[in-house]
């Protein structure tokens, strides 16, 4: 009995024990791309576009953002606000000549069309588990942007939390 | 102080798997059976010292026959954590108490044998204050946040729980037991920033099932001696 009850203890406490952090600490506002067809809104792709936080102007994209109908926009811990700068890709029709002879024609990205967009929010504090520590749970509050290529952007749902909804309704 | 429990629970530890044999005493024969209340200490806390150094844990009991075969249990138990990690420290000290009644399968044909096969249950209570402080959030593109300090809030959990066990006389008055614990928690208190990393006397503070494992030893104060036609054999 004596020996049972010390590997008794033993196994209580090993189960007990805290385990490594899992979780995802990041917060993202999820953001869809739209255009306004016809009168029905549908989802759009760009070719080639990427996004990077308007502090960082080294660029860290947020994602391969390839033929893209969404983007994760990441939000600051520190701040109440972040901004970002989204960068278009604009393609133009480049003529390959070999002898004076037309032999392909090519479209390559002549330059790129930037808008900014900036997201305000309320922070709160909590703590994820006891092995991840603490993040902060997101309320979007305001938006603005610059319309280069952006026409109009709004709030969809301010609560960021479910990795599948759409916080945010950006229309081109 | 911890250094000095360890060194006691490894005595305890020695003496009790080399002299196993106190429990096989012949039990002295008495006409009259023995009842007060049986006052108990929890060994399995001083454990934590290997298992678990952020957590100082302290309990105690007391049961009392109130008739044949029940036994109407008080527990309470003080804890302190110091949690000390990478990204944050956490500190937290309270109490808690459990309330209910256990239950003696053993059907003793002798009226001076006091050995329970007993099944439980209790209604369990906590109170601590907890807080935070040296967060850090760690951001590898914006930065890392340095928050403020979560200050001392106070935390109560309520639960219930079952327990099934067994308590052994070693020698005259004095006992030995463990019993498993399944706990259910029924509410606890809300805060938007913190919660508790252990409810006190319940598991962790992340779960609503928790289960536990109790090893105690006891001295009951013979206080009171019946005579067997008062308390018959059920």
């Amino acid at each position: 009995m004596s020996i049972l009850s010390i590997i008794l203890i033993y196994l209580f406490h090993s189960c007990d024990q805290g385990k490594v952090c899992q979780d995802e600490l990041e917060s993202y506002a999820n953001a869809g791309f739209y255009t306004d067809k016809g009168g029905t809104l549908k989802d759009t792709t760009f070719e080639e576009f990427s996004v990077r936080g308007i502090q960082d102007p080294d660029t860290i994209p947020f994602d391969t953002l390839k033929e893209k109908q969404s983007v994760r926009l990441r939000l600051s811990q520190g701040s109440d606000s972040c901004e970002y700068v989204f960068s278009f890709a604009v393609y133009d029709s480049v003529l390959i000549l070999i002898n004076d002879t037309v032999e392909e024609l090519r479209w390559d990205i002549s330059y790129y069309v930037e808008d900014t967009m900036k997201l305000s929010y309320t922070r709160q504090i909590y703590l994820v588990s006891p092995d991840c520590g603490f993040s902060h749970h997101y309320d979007l509050i305001d938006l603005s942007y610059t319309n280069n290529m952006i026409q109009s952007a709004e709030i969809a749902i301010s609560e960021i939390g479910n990795f599948n909804e759409e916080n945010i309704k950006i229309h081109f | 102080m911890k250094r000095i429990l360890k060194y006691i629970f490894s005595i305890l530890l020695i003496l009790y798997i080399f002299f196993p044999g106190f429990s096989q005493e012949e039990p002295v024969k008495e006409k009259f059976r023995i009842t007060g209340p049986r006052i108990g200490f929890d060994l399995s806390r001083l454990s934590l010292y290997y298992f678990e150094p952020e957590r100082t844990a302290f309990e105690i009991s007391v049961d009392y026959e109130i008739k044949r075969n029940y036994y109407p249990t008080f527990e309470f138990g003080l804890q302190d954590i110091t949690l000390e990690k990478s990204y944050y420290n956490y500190l937290s000290e309270g109490y808690y108490f459990r309330l209910g009644m256990d239950y003696n399968f053993q059907k003793n044909p002798a009226i001076d044998q006091y050995e329970m096969v007993f099944f439980g249950f209790r209604y369990g209570f906590s109170k601590q204050d907890h807080s935070a402080d040296n967060i850090i959030i760690a951001d590898d593109y914006w930065g890392d946040f340095y928050a403020e300090s979560i200050p001392k809030s106070t935390f109560y959990g309520h639960w219930i729980e079952l327990s099934a066990g067994i308590r052994a006389e070693l020698f005259k008055n004095f006992f030995v037991g463990w019993s498993f614990r399944g706990r259910l928690l029924l509410f606890k208190s809300k805060h938007p920033s913190i919660e508790p990393y252990y409810i006190h006397g319940f598991g962790r503070g992340n779960k609503r099932i928790s289960l536990g494992f109790n090893y105690s030893i006891y001295y009951r104060l013979p206080l009171i001696k019946s005579k067997p036609k008062i308390l018959p054999v059920p």
